[in-house]
């Protein structure tokens, strides 16, 4: 997955500038307090904020999925860019789960075969470490930004969309296809 | 005579000898440890360790503490005491910065808010680690193989055992045992004044009942026999 590494690698890190803040503890009458503990609160100012084009919806994708943890060994925050990779193929899985679920014309539309392949072999195929070639893995982008465009937060086709949908499944079976044929190959 | 002196006793001024105060290494421990440390950030990082937490408690600033003075105390509620005796104090709105090292804008310290243990607490410490070790010692053996005869010669001593004496089942033993323990400890029906000499009551009867070590049935027939004289004891010439 270049690409999202790419996108990944743009992103910078918060400031380690905390504030501390005293846990205060009352006794059972209310009567007294007192500071058992002490919790650091990342300064506002200090936090990063990724920049996020609407337009674009890999900025958002990976902007959701950036996990950043402080390490006091090296006093800095760190993020693992493989990580968000990870996290954001994730979120992509979730979000065709989510639009097969909402808008396959099946009774059960979780019994269906694209939908199991979706959710137990569609990670697998790519994150395996001799990944697809990257015109698969641009397309499953590309496939991600057309889905995340047209659907609500529920994953159900936007009612000005519907004609759409139809597409949409036939580019998934053709995704799912491609992938086993070239999984097969290797 | 002189085997039976209480040698800490006699030693006491006499105020202390009227008013028998409970004696714990937890004082002494207490009086080492410094009265307000003002955290800086060398100290703070040096608290907070490899940990993920970056937050402080007080157990850990007072762990750390513990181990600048060379003190281990291992025992859970002794340790919670001792750091209930301590509290943080913020002043201003202090900032760390771990880009330039340092804590600016305000100051946080460790204080001491009390300089010796409550006398209830010290109370309600008395004998309690030893009664765990009596606990402990059906936990690694089998109970076919529990020392029924050694368990009855200490329930004769201790006495207020008559129903568990009768008895041949040796879970009802250890439960009879540690009941009267707990009843004697909560009441101090023996007037001990030390919680290390109380705790070693019970220590001695796990390691007699366990082993047969005649060193440890001594020592405690012998604080027995002190208590006949209603004083307060605070410590004893042990036996090795």
């Amino acid at each position: 997955m270049k690409r999202l590494r790419e996108y990944a690698d743009k992103h910078g890190v918060s400031r380690p500038v905390f504030d501390i803040v005293p846990v205060v503890r009352r006794d059972h009458e209310g009567a007294s307090s007192s500071i058992e503990e002490i919790n650091l609160e990342l300064k506002q100012e200090y936090k990063y904020v990724p920049e996020i084009n609407e337009a674009d919806p890999l900025t958002v994708l990976i902007a959701k999925s950036r996990n950043e943890a402080f390490s006091i060994g090296i006093k800095k925050f760190t993020v693992s860019n493989e990580s968000t990779v990870s996290n954001a193929l994730r979120n992509v899985n979730e979000i065709f789960l989510n639009f097969l679920r909402r808008n396959l014309p099946n009774k059960q539309p979780t019994h269906t075969i694209i939908y199991k392949w979706y959710r137990r072999d569609f990670l697998n195929r790519l994150t395996y470490p001799d990944a697809l070639s990257e015109n698969l893995d641009n397309a499953v982008l590309a496939l991600y930004s057309y889905v995340y465009r047209n659907v609500d937060d529920s994953g159900k086709i936007l009612d000005s969309k519907k004609e759409h949908s139809k597409n949409i499944i036939a580019l998934l079976e053709a995704l799912m296809e491609k992938i086993k044929n070239e999984s097969k190959k290797r | 005579m002189s085997v039976f002196v209480d040698k800490k006793f006699e030693s006491l001024d006499w105020i202390s000898q009227a008013t028998e105060p409970i004696d714990s290494e937890l004082n002494i421990v207490l009086g080492k440890m410094p009265e307000q440390v003002d955290i800086d950030f060398n100290t703070y990082v040096s608290i907070v360790g490899d940990s993920w937490d970056i937050g402080l408690d007080i157990r850990r600033a007072v762990s750390f503490f513990l181990k600048k003075i060379d003190v281990k105390i291992s025992d859970y509620v002794k340790r919670k005491e001792l750091e209930n005796c301590f509290e943080f104090q913020v002043d201003g709105n202090p900032v760390v910065d771990f880009e330039v090292s340092q804590i600016y804008g305000g100051t946080l310290s460790l204080i001491k808010v009390q300089s010796t243990m409550d006398e209830k607490v010290l109370k309600n410490l008395l004998g309690r680690q030893g009664i765990e070790e009596v606990d402990m010692i059906w936990q690694n053996m089998i109970w076919q193989n529990m020392n029924i005869a050694r368990t009855n010669e200490i329930m004769e001593i201790l006495g207020g055992c008559e129903s568990h004496l009768a008895t041949r089942s040796a879970r009802k033993k250890k439960y009879g045992l540690r009941l009267r323990l707990q009843k004697l400890f909560a009441a101090n029906e023996w007037n001990i004044k030390d919680t290390e000499l109380a705790d070693k009551v019970g220590t001695w009867i796990a390691r007699y009942i366990k082993t047969g070590d005649l060193s440890a049935y001594t020592n405690f027939c012998k604080l027995k026999v002190m208590t006949h004289k209603g004083n307060p004891i605070y410590s004893m010439e042990e036996v090795e």
